[in-house]
Order: structure tokens, then sequence, then C-alpha cells
């Protein structure tokens, strides 16, 4: 460098001295030195921004719908379009003694297409007649037809497809509330005091006259994103049979791999000599590791769904999982063994202990932190594995939960499952925006149980790496 | 009293049992290597008894599922080359900077913090990183690349990059971080930079060990499925823009998955070509590799 730096100046050699020149070189190169360290370190921030903005992007997406929920019946149904749902109020006013369905403020769709939007400006706060296209039920949206003011006060006969309530005006929609119907109780079997201020779906009979007479009346129960089934309307989907699927893949996962992976790890580290079978599974353990997840995928259909039958239930996904993590299980395992010092076996050895003891009561004992960390990691990748599910079949629309029963207490492996991710991938794969909320949202769950997994194992080396100095 | 005897002196059958529990669970690694190549092997044979090898090495158009089947392996091997490279244009020139950046430079309080933090990156599931390339990513780069369609190979690699960086740095810098202090401490002696040392020194003596990051990266995003399958469309075209949209092996065989094909029709059997494909230009990566490592390891 300086002699680049004396090439590229030879005119002003002259009139420069050799010190002030190699001055100015130094100054140079801890220029460069200091502008790459920040190169480093802005790489390094880059890099955790991005992801940063990543992840707040999916929680804008997706944070609603965890915190939102929806209205089901007992047996976790939708109401259908033929029952109203609304708040089971009491008829206070004029001394009647009756029940009202209060509904809730209904969105008005195209509107401004079908109505004039002057017209409804001058119609704000007053009582209408909406016509609408679809039947005003559980959704919160109305598609409009026509709207007129209201001529009689009083109602005279109901119908679905006419609502009548006050016209508002929020943000940019317009909005109708409408007005409390009142009904007749009388041939319904409950008790309705116990149901004042409830949310209830009620169905009416054939007499349209008002008071309506009621014929069913259910309570509705509120149901989060968490607690409910996929379904095909975005509000209405939740990941109870995904969140439910994974964590069932999830524990047969740790059951194969976990046990088998130690005792492979235990083998190569202490029982196996060192010949040319060690060494080609050693070889062969690394390259595993390496195998793309959708190999171990292909490997699952042709071998565990087809070639041994085991079906595309919860165990062969299981199965699948377990022998992906195994390499990291079986890696992580005799890296914990090799980092105990020999002096600990030749003192067991000493005391007249056997190989078998000395694994129990020393080399397991003291390498089962590390252990333990290694398989968190390896099994928080099996919680966001999606492709080899895939392959094998994981079915996506899972309306149900695996059966549990103690006459056939493994019927549940066989049984069909969706996890988590593909899960997510189905509502990514559809072209309608408001199931990418749910995939967001779906994605925000499970990422919290990835990262949280990943946390309790970088505690764990922290502590691990604190705690043992041999 | 001669049975105890025994007992203590020799092992016992009990021992004996455990040992040879814990031998086939060793063993069993490459039962299932054998497994997952034979299974290739088997249903790629029955493929290319129907498909001659080179009808699909060299043809250009892939349609197996259409009506008139043509196979040619070409345009998704090129998809995921592509996509591959995209991804290591990110991931390799900031994997590098960052390994040598936390091996020469950084503190070590400031290592530790950023190791764990830099690893996150590689934990998040590849599904959630395929709803960023659809529907962040993209999104972003329509705005400055005119005429980008919602399906293109750019996003997605990108995307990849940023999740195979922790691969790329992690390892490099445990190979650079290997290098002895003395080595470095001679370079210091002669007047160089942290800077020179860095690029002159010790990365030439730990690139058998960045050799294999690199190898690990482009194995990664070789294999990687959901990102391209969500983000870069699932229709195989024979182009080298990174701005159209292609499928690559493993979108393929996830599309083919979501469908119901019935097993052992030639559909069903191309998903296993498309694997073994798969594995064998990992394989080769992984060879090429190793032959590199082989021929620059320095041992100290």
């Amino acid at each position: 460098m300086p002699n680049e730096t004396s090439l590229n100046h030879q005119q002003d050699a002259s009139m420069e001295t050799e010190s002030t020149r190699m001055v100015r070189g130094i100054r140079r190169r801890k220029l460069i030195d200091l502008i790459f360290a920040f190169t480093g370190m802005g790489l390094v921030t880059l890099a955790l921004t991005v992801l940063a903005l990543l992840l707040g992007q999916l929680v804008r997406d997706g944070h609603s719908r965890l915190t939102s929920g929806h209205f089901v019946k007992r047996d976790g149904f939708a109401p259908s379009i033929r029952e109203l749902v609304g708040q089971l109020v009491p008829n206070t006013g004029n001394g009647k003694v009756g029940w009202l369905l209060r509904r809730e403020p209904f969105e008005i769709i195209d509107a401004s297409d079908v109505l004039d939007e002057e017209r409804l400006e001058q119609l704000i706060d007053q009582q209408v007649d909406l016509i609408c296209d679809l039947p005003p039920t559980a959704s919160r949206f109305v598609e409009a037809d026509s709207l007129e003011a209201v001529i009689d006060s009083d109602f005279v006969r109901f119908q679905r497809d006419r609502i009548r309530g006050r016209l508002f005006r929020q943000r940019d929609s317009w909005w109708i509330d409408p007005l409390p119907l009142p009904l007749d109780l009388s041939e319904v079997d409950v008790d309705s005091a116990a149901q004042a201020g409830q949310p209830v779906a009620i169905s009416i009979g054939l007499k349209r006259d008002f008071p309506l007479q009621v014929r069913t009346l259910e309570p509705l129960v509120f149901q989060n994103f968490f607690m409910a089934m996929p379904s095909r309307e975005a509000e209405r989907a939740g990941i109870k049979p995904a969140i439910v699927g994974s964590v069932l893949v999830l524990i047969v996962t740790m059951l194969l791999s976990v046990p088998f992976g130690i005792a492979a790890g235990i083998w190569l580290e202490e029982y196996g000599r060192k010949n040319w079978l060690t060494a080609l599974i050693e070889i062969n353990i690394a390259n595993l590791a390496g195998v793309p997840s959708i190999i171990w995928g292909l490997m699952a259909l042709g071998l565990l769904v087809y070639y041994f039958g085991l079906g595309r239930g919860i165990l062969t996904a299981g199965l699948t999982l377990a022998l992906l993590v195994l390499p990291i299980v079986i890696m992580a395992t005799r890296e914990a063994i090799r980092a105990i010092p020999n002096h600990i076996r030749e003192a067991s050895y000493a005391c007249g202990a056997t190989k078998l003891q000395t694994v129990q009561f020393h080399i397991l004992p003291y390498s089962l932190s590390g252990i333990l960390t290694g398989s968190i990691i390896g099994l928080s990748r099996a919680v966001g594995e999606t492709a080899p599910l895939i392959t094998i079949g994981a079915l996506t629309y899972i309306p149900f939960l695996p059966e549990f029963s103690l006459s056939r207490p493994f019927a549940w492996l066989q049984s069909g499952f969706t996890v988590l991710p593909i899960q997510m991938f189905n509502w990514i794969s559809r072209p309608d925006h408001a199931f990418h909320e749910n995939a967001a949202a779906a994605g925000m769950v499970l990422l919290v149980l990835t990262l949280s997994m990943n946390a309790v194992a970088i505690v764990l080396r922290c502590r691990l790496r604190k705690k043992i100095k041999w | 009293m001669l049975r105890r005897g025994i007992r203590i002196l020799g092992r016992s059958p009990f021992e004996l049992f455990v040992e040879a529990l814990l031998c086939l669970a060793g063993v069993s690694s490459i039962v299932i290597t054998l497994g997952i190549v034979g299974i290739l092997l088997y249903e790629s044979s029955g493929f290319f008894s129907k498909v001659s090898v080179w009808e699909f090495v060299s043809g250009t158009e892939w349609t197996p599922l259409f009506a008139d089947a043509k196979y040619g392996i070409l345009p998704l091997v090129c998809g995921t080359i592509i996509t591959t490279f995209v991804a290591l244009f990110v991931a390799i020139p900031m994997g590098t900077i960052i390994a040598i950046y936390l091996s020469e430079y950084a503190s070590h309080s400031v290592r530790e913090i950023v190791k764990p933090a830099l690893e996150l990156l590689s934990a998040v599931p590849t599904v959630v990183y395929g709803y960023f390339a659809l529907l962040a990513v993209t999104p972003f780069l329509q705005t400055f690349v005119p005429n980008l369609p919602a399906f293109n190979m750019l996003g997605p690699g990108l995307v990849m990059g940023l999740m195979i960086i922790p691969y790329v740095s992690s390892l490099s810098e445990d190979a650079m971080r290997a290098i002895p202090m003395y080595i470095r401490e001679g370079s210091y002696a002669m007047g160089a930079t942290k800077l020179q040392t860095a690029i002159k020194v010790v990365v030439p003596s730990a690139i058998s060990g960045i050799t294999a990051a690199f190898i690990l990266g482009i194995s990664r995003a070789l294999g990687e499925t959901m990102i391209v399958a969500i983000g870069a469309g699932l229709q195989p075209s024979f182009t080298i823009d990174p701005r159209e949209p292609a499928a690559t092996l493993t979108a393929y065989i996830v599309q083919v998955s979501l469908g119901d094909l019935p097993h052992g029709g030639i559909g069903y059997q191309s998903i296993f070509a498309a694997g073994l494909t798969l594995l064998l230009i990992t394989l080769g990566f992984n060879i090429a590799g190793y032959i590199l490592r082989k021929r620059f390891r320095e041992a100290y």
C-alpha cells in the first residue's frame, strides 16, 4: 500500500517528506478500516432491521384476528342464514312486558353504486327501510338494493330482506343501526330472564306479524381465533385443529427422535471403535443433516405411506419429522459428550464402574443439558417444517379433532390432521385478502412457538456455559 | 459366588443387550440413507422406464400432468438455480462481511448479542418467510421494478438470502476464529491494519471453513421449498430472468403433492425423479465443496 501511494504521487514526492507520506498512508488505511467496521455493523443492523420490519408487517396484518372473535352456537356451528343474531333485551318501555332482539349495526356495501350519495346525506340519522340483497344474519355486511325513508312508523310485518333502522355514517362507509325487533317468547322453552343481555340466535315461525313468534332460541358463545375450526369464511376460521395437530405431531416426533438420537450419539462416542463403520456413519449423519427437507417428505411418501402402509396420519407425520430431526439430535449429543473430559470416565472406571454405569451415572447426566439444547432447536425446526408434511398428504381442511377414547387409546395416531404451518400455507395460497390476515395471525402463533423454543435453548446454553467448568 | 465374580469381571448380559440397542440406533442412520436413496431410485426407475433420460435432461418443457405430457427437467432446474443465485447474491457478501466483522472487529459482548440475534433469521419458519416474500417483499419491489408480476423469483430469492445469512456468517466466523492468534499478530507486527489482516491473512487461512459455510448456504437455498412455492409461482418456465415467475424442483413436488395423484402413475413417479435431480444437484455441490476444501485446507 505505501508503495502504491508513492508511485501515484511520484511528482509530489519531491515536495513531501517521507514521514508525512507515511502518516497520510496510515491515516488512509485506518479510515478504510473504520469504514469496513461500520459496514459490518451496518449490515448486521440491516439484516436485523429487515427482519424486524417483516415481523412488524406480520403483526400489523394479523393482530386483529388474534384479538377478535365471533359468536357460535353451543355445538360450535355458526348460526344459519335462517336465524337472526342479536342481543336479547327486556322491553321495559311503555309498560309492556316483552323482549326485544337488538342487532348490531350492519355496514352497507355498494351503497354508492346503488344509491345516491346526496340523498343518503339527507337521510342521515333518520329512520329508513333498507331493502337488501343478502339476508342479514350473522354477517356484518348487507348489500343494498334500495333504501327509502320510513313512511309509517309502526312495524307491520317482518321481512328478511328489509331492515328498518337509523342510517349513519362512520368514516367512509354507511351503516344502518336496526331497530330492535319485538319478540314473543311464549313458545320457547328457555328461561329468558337468564338470557337477558346475552347474545342469542333465534329462528322465527311462519307468523311474521309483530311481535315475532320465536320458534327456537339458542344462546351464543364467543369464540376466538384459537378455539375456532377452519371455515370458508375468513372471519370465522380458526386454528384449533392446527394447534392440536402441531402439538400431537411434536409429541410423537419428540418421543421417537430424542431417545433414538441420544442412543445413537452415545454409541458413536462411547462404544463405537474408530473403524470404517463409525467413519462411514459419521460422514453419513453429516450428509443427512444437509438433505433438503422435501426429500424427507418424498421418502416418507414412498416408504412410510405406501411401502409400510402407515397411512397419512399423525404417526407418519411424527415419524417423518423425527427422522428429519434425528441427525440434529445425534450431532448435539455427540458434541455434548465430547466436551466431557476423559478423566471423568477414567475416575469412574477406577472406582469399578462398568461402561454402562459410567454412561448412566456420569456421561449422560453431565451432557444432558447440552443434549436438551440441541434437541429443542431440532424440535423447533420440526414445528415450523411444512414441505415434508405436504408431500405425505397432510390435509388442510380438518374441521375436527383427533378422537381420544380409552377403548382405542392409539387411534389418534392414524387420524387425519393438519398443523400450523400447513394451515398457514393454505391461507396464504387463497386469493382473498381476508385469508391473508388469518395467515398472518397463524404465522404469529407459529413464530411465538418456534422462537420461544429457541429462546429456551439459548438460555439453557448460556446457563450451561457458566455452570460447567472442568 | 462364582456367578457374581464373573459378572464383576466381564460384562453382564444386560450391558451387552444395552450396547446392542445403542449400536442398532447408531447403525440405523445408514438404513435411513439407504431408504432415501432406495425409494428415490426405485420410483425414478419407474419414471425412466417410460421417459428417456435424454428427454429428461435436455427437454425444455415440463408438463407431466397435461394430456400432451413433456418431461424436460430443465425449466425446473433453471428455476431452482436462479432463485438460488438471487439468494446467494444477498447471503454470500452480507454473510461474509458480517463474519469478518464479528470475528475480527466486534468486541466479545457485541458478538454474544449479535450471534444469537442473527440465528433468529434461520429460526423463523420458512412458511412465514413465504408470506413475507409474497405479501411484503414483492409488493415493495413492485414500487420500483416496473411490471413485476405478483409471482416472481426475485422476491423469494431475496427473502431466501436473508434466511441464509446466518448459515454463511456463523460457520465462516467459527472458521475465522479458529485461526490462531499468533498468525494475526504476525500480520499486525508487519504494520497491517485489521482489514488487511482479515482479507490477506485470516480469510485465506480459513478458506476451507468458509467454503463449507458457502456450500451449506447453497444446499439450503437449493432445497428450500415453501418460500419459492408460495412466492415464485407453480408454473414451470424456462427463463433466466429473475423477474419472471417460475417453478423450482421443490415447488413442483409441493404442487403435485397438494393434488391427489394415484399411486404408481407417471405423475407420482415424476416427483421422485424431480427429488432425485435435486438430491444429485445438492450432492454435486457438496462434493465440489469437499474437493475445494481438501485442496485449500491449511492445518495449524
